[in-house]
């Protein structure tokens, strides 16, 4: 059997499709830990986001309830409601519920205290 | 001289032209003004409107004084040439008209003042007309101003002055407007002989760029007023300051620098943009620095609402239409409110959600971003019942069926505006007209009770009983302000000293008085050495727990007398010393202050109640030992040889209770145990003992007032002292002043300086003999050599002298 010589075109063939190959392979792992990183950072946004939100709702609920020397007005408390129901968080709401329904100053005395607490226990670090 | 330069030298001659005439142009009249066009008149209480702004009268206000004629309809012209200034606003003199005669603008009780905004104020009066006043919504005013509100805001500096001691100056030689105030006089700068030289770094850096801040209504976005208040920022270094809506400053003044300028928008709402520049006072100015506001003055309106004639009670509420961009509407129906706020297209949305049947006013109330508040619009809500349509008969199949009646038709729908129907939105949220009892501003939501007990709670009960037992204690705490459990913190790193038993009574515990025994504090350890004479310095730790520590500090091996009165009968009192580690704490406590209370103690406890049997924790215990009341006095003592490596330690004591309802107590002591001294002598690095070197202590008597040999007898000591192979001694000495003394064959006797012991404390100094001849030891053989070498140069340049001296004889 004869051996024939391989044509030079050949061997740059099967390089060329060999690095394509390699630079596949390289774009795919890359573009996976891109990913990674990507839903990372994505995580991390959406944790920074809720912690803005809630930060900001605590911040207007001590401003304008626990600060407040006169009755709320209905506009403050239809910013709180909306910002508390904008926070998308069922223990929050409920908890702001509980505040909200209060029958005596004892009980209102204690939700709030349960509401801070819950409100600030959900600020992740 | 070629075209090219001649050309060049016009130009240049040109601007300098331009440039140099621009401030007498701008500022011009400033120093010589005019009345405007709007304001202008002055009022005479029997002759009306007294015009000075006519175009014939020519009415000139210069520093000196008026000129040129203001007009009455009633009496004609007024002369005003003879109507004197003295240059600051202040007008004297009169005026004159012929069918008025003279108008004084200084009598008594009144006088004419143009102020710094050049603005005619005060009254002038006349002997036939009455006053004439210059007050009022078109008060004459004119742009001719003060010479003390006049600001420089350019200069001209006379040549460099020759250079001298390496600083030359200048001085200012013009300065415009006429007459201005500011600017620095003089300038100088460094220079050198021959020339050179430049400007001194302050005379040339401009305002440092990073200090500068301009900031519109505290940074706010919106603003419904255009007066607003700039709050400007810069460094030290600035003295004057431009502002302006145009960042190119045409036509603009300089003031000196303040902090808060309040400052006009430009008419017409929009976004306004307010540049500021800082000069030095060397006329240096900054880069331009700016904040922007968005200028709103117009309330938004309800342009369109889209509903439906009516509604069915089964179907949800949905309204839509259009407002201002971005505006919040508040909507008040059936005892409720709800917001709902428009698009960047000023579309909003609002579903109500369902309703019963009956009518429904709805107010809606918009309100924009800046917070204008429009008027309220009030619609009217229909809700029907939805119409039940009847089931059809069952009929005969042979009969004819009759016909169904047909549905009602479905209302018209109201023809739509054009704007394009939104997708209805979830229910808007909503709450009830009457603010909840949370919400009704009647109770405390915080609960003052809990705050109190965090804040206000008293001193644990433990501290509470120190304090009792320890009156100074007491005093102490109260000057530095410890009253709340909150202030126990402050002693988390403070110790205080707890008085003995013999630095008050001067008496061993055995010879104290009946009654000083039954005023002994309860369940304090009482830690004393030599016959009892010597009380140790207690001291009393307070930690975050607020649970006090008690501890002293003595010399290994030496023997401690313990004491302690037990606040019950007790059936036995067992004592244990426990290694607690090598490492003394190096960070002591700070000493908060020395308590010299006297022993009129109250009945008190310091030991911590135990509920089980006291459980001595897996220690390395050294010694148990058992306290005992010989004397049946109720003060139970014990006497134990302190540990003789250094060291923490923790003498503790349990008392067993006669009652068992009463249990145990213990009671905790940290025992320091400092080394004794020694006495050495330093060969190189090291340090070598000194065996049989006599140690002698002397203590001020204070009754002679002079330093006798310690009775250390008294104290179960000797005195002195000689010292074996460790070369070690050590005094447990009451407070005093002392010094010590150390005799050894072959060494230089040594007498150290006097020194204060406050209370029971041991003297364990490290001395340090130097023999007779410790020089001798310095020398080695590389000193010796070091000198032989230098002997040997020395030498040679005395024979190199001497040569030389003889060549040239």
């Amino acid at each position: 059997m004869l051996n024939k010589p391989i044509a030079l075109s050949t061997i740059i063939w099967i390089v060329v499709v060999l690095l394509l190959l390699a630079g596949n392979i390289f774009f795919a792992i890359e573009y996976s830990s891109l990913k990674g990183k990507m839903n990372e950072n994505k995580i991390a946004l959406e944790s920074q986001t809720i912690n803005d939100k809630v930060s900001d709702f605590t911040k207007l609920f001590i401003e304008k309830v626990l600060k407040a020397d006169d009755e709320v007005d209905f506009e403050t408390r239809l910013k709180l409601e909306n910002a508390v129901r904008n926070l998308d968080d069922r223990e929050i709401l409920s908890q702001w519920q509980k505040f909200i329904d209060s029958k005596t100053e004892v009980q209102a005395q204690e939700e709030v205290k349960n509401l801070l607490e819950l409100l600030v226990n959900k600020i992740s670090h | 001289m070629s075209y090219k330069f001649q050309v060049v030298s016009f130009k240049i001659i040109l601007l300098v032209f331009v440039f140099g005439l621009i401030p007498l142009i701008v500022f011009g009249s400033a120093i010589d003004g005019t009345i405007g066009s709007t304001y202008k008149y002055a009022w005479g209480e029997n002759i009306g409107w007294i015009n000075f702004g006519t175009t014939n009268g020519n009415v000139h206000i210069t520093d000196s004084g008026l000129s040129g004629y203001a007009l009455s309809e009633t009496v004609g012209w007024i002369y005003l040439d003879d109507v004197a200034n003295d240059s600051e606003g202040n007008l004297s003199g009169y005026a004159w008209g012929e069918n008025v005669g003279y108008i004084d603008f200084n009598p008594t009780n009144g006088g004419v003042v143009i102020n710094s905004s050049g603005e005619f104020t005060g009254s002038a009066l006349s002997e036939n007309i009455g006053w004439i006043i210059f007050d009022g919504d078109y008060t004459a005013k004119t742009d001719w101003r003060p010479a003390s509100a006049r600001v420089c805001t350019s200069w001209t500096y006379s040549d460099w002055s020759t250079c001298s001691d390496g600083q030359q100056s200048r001085s200012i030689a013009s300065s415009s407007p006429a007459g201005c105030s500011g600017g620095s006089p003089t300038l100088t700068r460094s220079c050198s002989i021959g020339g050179g030289g430049g400007f001194s770094p302050e005379v040339s850096l401009p305002p440092q760029q990073e200090s500068l801040k301009v900031l519109i209504n505290n940074g706010d976005k919106y603003t419904t007023d255009r007066n607003v208040v700039l709050e400007l920022s810069a460094g030290d270094d600035v003295a004057y300051m431009a502002i302006s809506e145009n960042a190119d400053f045409v036509n603009n003044s300089y003031n000196p620098y303040k902090e808060t300028v309040n400052w006009e928008l430009s008419d017409g709402d929009g976004s306004k943009t307010v540049y500021v520049k800082f000069y030095t006072q060397y006329g240096r100015e900054s880069d331009l620095i700016s904040d922007s506001i968005i200028l709103d003055t117009i309330a938004p309106a309800i342009k369109e609402i889209n509903l439906k004639d009516y509604f069915y009670s089964d179907e949800d509420v949905f309204l839509f239409g259009k407002t201002e961009e971005l505006a919040e509407i508040t909507l008040h129906w059936n005892k409720k409110y709800g917001l709902v706020k428009a698009d960047n297209q000023g579309v909003w949305t609002a579903n109500l959600g369902k309703l019963s049947a009956g009518n429904y006013s709805l107010e809606l109330i918009p309100k924009d971003m800046a917070g204008n508040v429009g008027l309220t619009k009030i619609v009217s809500l229909r809700i029907k019942e939805k119409p039940v349509v009847p089931e059809p008969p069952e009929q005969p199949s042979t009969l004819e069926q009759p016909s169904i009646p047909e549905e009602p038709s479905a209302p018209e729908e109201p023809e739509l505006p054009e704007i394009v129907v939104p997708e209805k939105p979830p229910e808007i949220i909503t709450v009830p007209e009457e603010a909840p009892l949370s919400m009704q501003g009647q109770w405390g939501l915080l609960s003052s009770q809990s705050i109190n007990n965090f804040v206000l709670a008293p001193l644990p009960k433990n501290i509470k009983d120190l304090v009792k037992k320890f009156p100074e204690l007491g005093k102490t705490f109260e000057e530095v302000g410890i009253t709340k459990i909150t202030d126990v913190g402050k002693l988390k790193d403070v110790e205080l000293n707890l008085p003995g038993v013999a630095s008050i009574s001067g008496l061993p515990m055995g010879k104290l008085s009946a009654q000083v025994k039954q005023q002994l504090p309860t369940d304090v350890i009482f830690a004393k050495a030599g016959k009892e004479l010597i009380d140790f310095s207690i001291g009393l730790t307070i930690n975050e727990k607020g649970e006090s520590q008690q501890k002293i500090t003595t010399i290994s091996g030496k023997l401690l007398q313990l004491a302690i009165k037990p606040d019950n009968p007790v059936e036995t009192i067992k004592g244990y010393v426990v290694f607690n580690s090598r490492k003394i704490a190096e960070n002591y406590p700070k000493v908060l202050g020395n308590l010299t209370a006297s022993l009129m103690f109250a009945d008190s406890n310091l030991a911590k109640e135990k509920e089980k049997s006291v459980e001595i924790e897996e220690k390395l215990v050294l010694t148990q030992f058992e306290y005992t009341d010989s004397d049946g006095d109720g003060i139970y003592t014990a006497e134990i040889q302190a540990p003789v490596i250094e060291g923490e330690y923790e003498i503790i004591t349990v008392m067993d209770y006669k009652s068992i309802e009463l249990g145990q107590k213990e009671i905790r002591l940290i025992t320091i145990i400092d080394p004794e001294g020694y006495v050495y002598e330093k060969i190189g690095d090291k340090e070598a003992r000194v065996s049989d070197a006599t140690v002698f202590i002397f203590w001020l008597n204070p009754d002679t007032n002079q330093y006798e040999l310690w009775p250390a007898k008294k104290y179960q000591q000797e005195n002195p002292q000689t010292t074996n192979a460790t070369g070690k001694y050590s005094f447990l000495v009451p407070e005093g002043s002392y010094y010590l003394k150390v005799e050894a064959s072959g060494y230089p006797i040594y007498e150290g300086e006097s020194f204060e012991v406050k209370e029971g404390s041991g003297i364990h100094f490290n001395i340090e003999l130097k023999g007779k001849y410790w020089w001798l030891k310095v020398i080695d053989w590389k000193v010796i050599l070091s000198l032989v070498v230098f002997a040997l140069l020395l030498y040679n340049f005395y024979r190199d002298r001497k040569r030389n001296k003889k060549i040239k004889i």
